[in-house]
């Protein structure tokens, strides 16, 4: 899919200025200055959250928006962190995306290989049925899933949400694994059955191995979908120390709305393992989104 | 192995714990939400049937109703003559082979990641009229005339929300349409410049009609992605002021968990549901009308 060539450096104008007023490179000069332009638009606002997240209100207020905080504030995480109780919020985050993720790429590569590998009658019929699952908006289940897991009462715990993240997210994982699978050789498979194997012995030692990859994907795929998701979160989870990282900085924000040095700095700590995520692994990432497209 | 393949415990061991949760999960609260859609009810006392009331409602007794159905459409309208070409444009610029367009494509694609419950809290306090950025920077430039109330002004409320989705997912159809770009193959574009095609020509001839398959996708993912907006208004306005930014999804979340009309709250729902089926249905009827073959 990528045949990228470009270097991961950062960019270099056109140094020397005799070749500054060729046409060429007027061009290109103009090209990056564009392409800059757009760059520092989309990362001006992070830019400004972190110098805030260190800045005490008179500071906010007084200085330009730009300036570096003249102490920096580490109380303001502090405070975030403690009184805020985004620590908390986000040991939840944190519990509720690693069970989902687990479940789902377990649950969803068998899936995808009972539907791709296996043979029954009604496989045709049940991935149209699993496909709903990725057409439908998740805005059809919310009613009935609220009164259904009050009536299960299952409100009051992690499983509220755990349990419409797993299904939500199901679909998507059976879909890009089932397209990994079909560009899969058999020929492993089939030496696994000549020399014994079971299908359940196969699956775990020679299928999913060779599914790494594509688990890789559709793993960060998910962990960004619930790490982020607002909707069924603010539905489900009803007890405030359930709340996971964006339910959480949405409340908090009602409370410290006069102070934003907290504020902001809950809103960074909350990125933070998005930016990590993205640093390491860009490139799954990119193919994540781009398989993920072709469904959604 | 047609043997091993064809096991009914394996099978059943494979499928049914998914399926189940699938259908518990997902199927039944689909079917349920129609049914919810013909009651009146409050989640507590029984259920009332009322048959179509509720739609009735909807459509001529809501005020509130076409309002949120048109700034949703407002939502695909940005998206459409905005966000979409704009990303066109970033996936051309980062796919020109020039020293750190990588780097480029990565600082595009970053908002994406990042939580819209975020992004959008963000854009709240840039918003914000007296200590946030863009008055802060009109002010800075001598444009004082020009701050404004933003979220806080039926007038521009809808329009700052709008801005929010374009800037946060400009780098997600970049990507796509980056992607569909690398997989034309280089000897296409070398033979066109053969025949005299380069620059605007090239794009018009080449990238645009080999790339049709994945704009449709493109334009149903916005599409559908507009229609179903909700933490943007949810978080930055709440639908308001005066309902002036609300959307369908936003007014099902306050009729349903507000008010706690959980029948009405369902018929907005089924509205919001068949609205976005629909609508993906016809971009997928239009647009492969107009396929180009090569």
């Amino acid at each position: 899919m990528q045949k990228q060539l470009a270097s991961n450096h950062p960019v270099h104008l056109p140094e020397q200025s005799s070749k500054m007023f060729s046409p060429k490179s007027l061009k290109k000069t103009g090209l990056y200055t564009f392409m800059s332009f757009i760059g520092l638009l989309q990362l001006i606002p992070l830019v400004w959250l972190v110098l805030i997240s260190f800045k005490n209100n008179a500071e906010i207020q007084s200085n330009s928006a730009f300036s570096l905080p003249e102490t920096w504030q580490i109380q303001n995480y502090v405070d975030a962190w403690v009184q805020g109780e985004i620590g908390d919020y986000f040991f939840n985050s944190v519990l509720v995306t690693t069970v989902t993720v687990i479940v789902v790429l377990l649950l969803g590569s068998m899936m995808a290989y009972a539907l791709t590998r296996m043979r029954f009658r009604w496989s045709g019929v049940l991935s149209i049925i699993i496909l709903s699952g990725v057409m439908v908006p998740v805005h059809a289940t919310l009613v009935p899933l609220f009164t259904l897991l009050r009536d299960l009462g299952l409100l009051k715990s992690q499983l509220a949400i755990i349990l419409p993240y797993i299904t939500v997210n199901i679909p998507i994982a059976i879909f890009i694994l089932s397209s990994f699978l079909r560009g899969l050789p058999k020929e492993l498979e089939e030496a696994a059955f000549i020399d014994g194997y079971g299908v359940i012995r196969a699956f775990f030692h020679v299928v999913l191995p060779l599914l790494r990859p594509a688990l890789a994907s559709v793993g960060i795929f998910i962990f960004l979908n619930v790490w982020n998701e607002l909707l069924m979160a603010v539905t489900f989870i009803q007890k405030s120390s359930l709340r996971t990282l964006p339910l959480g900085l949405m409340n908090f924000s009602g409370e410290y709305s006069v102070e934003w040095g907290p504020l902001c700095a809950a809103m960074f700590i909350s990125t933070i393992p998005l930016i990590i995520i993205y640093l390491f692994f860009s490139e799954q990432l990119e193919k994540s989104f781009t398989a993920g497209s072709i469904l959604k | 192995m047609e043997k091993a393949l064809s096991n009914r415990w394996v099978l059943a061991l494979f499928l049914l714990p998914g399926l189940t949760l699938f259908s518990v999960f997902f199927l039944y609260p689909v079917c349920r939400t129609v049914f919810f859609s013909l009651h009146e009810w409050d989640g507590i006392q029984p259920m009332k049937f009322i048959g179509l009331s509720n739609y009735v409602k909807m459509f001529t007794d809501d005020p509130n109703f076409y309002p949120a159905v048109q700034n949703g459409f407002v939502f695909v309208l940005f998206s459409l003559i905005f966000q979409l070409p704009a990303a066109f444009i970033l996936a051309m610029l980062v796919s020109r082979k020039i020293k750190g367009s990588k780097w480029f494509r990565n600082v595009y694609f970053f908002p994406v990641i990042m939580s819209t419950t975020m992004v959008s809290l963000l854009w709240s306090k840039i918003y914000d009229p007296a200590i946030g950025l863009l008055n802060a920077f009109l002010r800075s430039i001598g444009l004082e005339s020009m701050t404004q109330l933003w979220l806080g002004d039926t007038k521009t409320s809808l329009l700052s929300v709008v801005f929010v989705l374009v800037w946060q997912f400009v780098g997600y159809h970049m990507l796509i349409m980056f992607a569909g770009i690398q997989s034309i193959p280089d000897h296409i574009y070398e033979a066109a410049r053969l025949d005299g095609a380069t620059g605007w020509k090239s794009v018009r001839h080449i990238t645009l009609p080999l790339l049709s398959d994945v704009l449709k996708v493109d334009v149903v993912l916005a599409v559908v992605g507009s229609l179903k907006v909700f933490e943007q208004v949810y978080v930055m306005t709440g639908g308001g002021p005066d309902n002036s930014s609300t959307v369908i999804a936003v007014r099902m979340f306050q009729e349903a968990f507000l008010k706690m009309n959980f029948g009405y709250g369902s018929t907005l729902a089924v509205y919001l549901v068949v609205q976005c089926l629909l609508i993906s249905w016809v971009i997928n009827k239009l647009m492969s009308r107009n396929t180009v073959y090569s």
